[in-house]
């Protein structure tokens, strides 16, 4: 009986209110005959982004590039104390789908994305980000900074402000 | 600063060295005898072509110009592809420095190593001061130490995603440079070692490793009662997802197959 109200308890809790940002990231170009991949790695605790680490505890595999650009989207779920964090993004262009490939760790090629507020309770957001280029080896990264503005969601059509109402709230509040 | 005046001392040596560098060239190339030791930028494997050379030079004074503008990733893979090509002390030199104005202080100093190995023909300033520039990188290098690892262990380690031999000494000593990194530790039969941590210059951080055995299964379990147990918790779990269902509060689902939960 316990174990039955445990795991009942615990359903009902990760079912609880949430928010999602369904974040578009739109990469690059890879260079054949080289495999090459797009590790994306998000976090809402730190925007020192020398705080990522990768290894084993990685989440998502990275994605493979093609001889065009693509599309992926990821699905990124919030709960009610994350709402109002800003949400670093980057992504590494590794040879392996974790970026533990040998070498992987030098000439390191990133880009980066800082999100002001993305999430809104039971609220689906949209964010579409462009990496145009694998960036140069060893190069700084370049970070890309959405304001909370920019972050689409609760209304359809475009907007040419932005997804704010004229007083700065954003349509999803 | 220091390695851009360095740079800016050294450079009218460094073009007549290119210049001239088709003269006796075999004496000046890496001594492959000692292969043993860490190459951190191979040199050329036979003796440079006319064209390899003039390569090398436009890519040195690339190197220099860009190392004064303080550009060193740029200047980097300019010195290091000059000497691959070349096999010229003074490029290799030019890369340990601007490896050290990177902050990759164990690649500086293997690189100074391997100056001061291969290039008994330097001399002047270069020859002075590799030396010395070599005993800073060195104390700047951070050392994980790791503790308690068994010495008869079959083990691989990875620093960062990129794998480590280690030798038979204890404690093991992992040399990296300053900054966040992670660690992990696999041998069989024990559950994978993980550590993640930030290091400062020069710094020697312990790591106690504490390896927990997979527990496998014993001999002489009773099939029946494991059957009866998997079907008890089958059923409490479904209802309890079913109960969960019913008394949740509506959430939102990904509309996407990969998912990031913060």
């Amino acid at each position: 009986m316990r174990a039955f109200l445990s795991a009942a308890a615990l359903m009902a809790l990760s079912c609880s209110p949430n928010a999602i940002l369904e974040l578009t990231v739109e990469l690059p170009p890879g260079n054949p005959p080289e495999q090459a991949y797009a590790f994306v790695q998000i976090s809402n605790e730190t925007i020192d982004f020398d705080m990522f680490t990768v290894g084993s505890s990685d989440r998502l595999d990275g994605f493979l590039l093609t001889e065009e650009t693509t599309t992926q989207q990821i699905s990124v779920v919030a709960e009610p104390g994350d709402y109002s964090r800003r949400l670093a993004v980057r992504v590494r262009f590794c040879s392996d789908p974790r970026c533990v490939g040998l070498g992987d760790d030098r000439g390191i090629r990133e880009r980066r994305l800082i999100i002001d507020r993305a999430f809104y309770e039971l609220k689906r957001t949209n964010f579409r980000w462009v990496v145009p280029e694998i960036p140069e080896a060893d190069s700084v990264p370049e970070v890309d900074v959405a304001d909370r503005c920019d972050v689409g969601g609760c209304r359809d059509g475009t907007t040419s402000s932005g997804f704010c109402r004229s007083d700065g709230t954003h349509f999803c509040e | 600063m220091a390695s851009s005046l360095a740079f800016a001392r050294t450079r009218s040596w460094v073009l007549t060295a290119l210049l001239g560098c088709t003269l006796g060239f075999g004496a000046f190339g890496p001594n492959l005898a000692q292969a043993q030791e860490r190459v951190v930028i191979p040199g050329p494997e036979g003796d440079p072509s006319d064209e390899d050379i003039g390569r090398a030079r436009e890519l040195f004074v690339q190197g220099t110009e860009d190392a004064s503008g303080g550009r060193w990733a740029d200047a980097l893979r300019s010195f290091e592809e000059a000497y691959t090509l070349s096999g010229i002390g003074a490029a290799l030199y030019n890369a340990a420095t601007t490896l050290r104005s990177l902050g990759r202080y164990r690649d500086a100093r293997d690189a100074f190593d391997q100056l001061l190995r291969d290039h008994p023909e330097l001399s002047g300033e270069m020859a002075e001061s590799a030396p010395q520039l070599r005993q800073e990188v060195a104390a700047r290098v951070a050392i994980l130490e790791l503790r308690d690892v068994p010495a008869e262990l079959n083990f691989q380690l990875q620093l960062n995603g990129a794998s480590r031999e280690v030798g038979p000494e204890r404690p093991i000593e992992v040399e990296t440079d300053a900054g966040r990194h992670s660690l992990r530790l696999e041998a069989p039969r024990f559950e994978p070692f993980l550590w993640e941590g930030s290091v400062r210059d020069g710094e020697r951080r312990e790591i106690g490793v504490t390896l927990q055995e997979i527990v496998e299964p014993r001999e002489g379990v009773n099939v029946r009662l494991v059957v009866i147990l998997t079907v008890v918790g089958v059923l409490v779990v479904g209802a309890a997802v079913t109960a969960g269902l019913l008394l949740r509060e509506e959430g939102l689902n990904p509309e996407s197959q990969a998912v990031w939960r913060l």
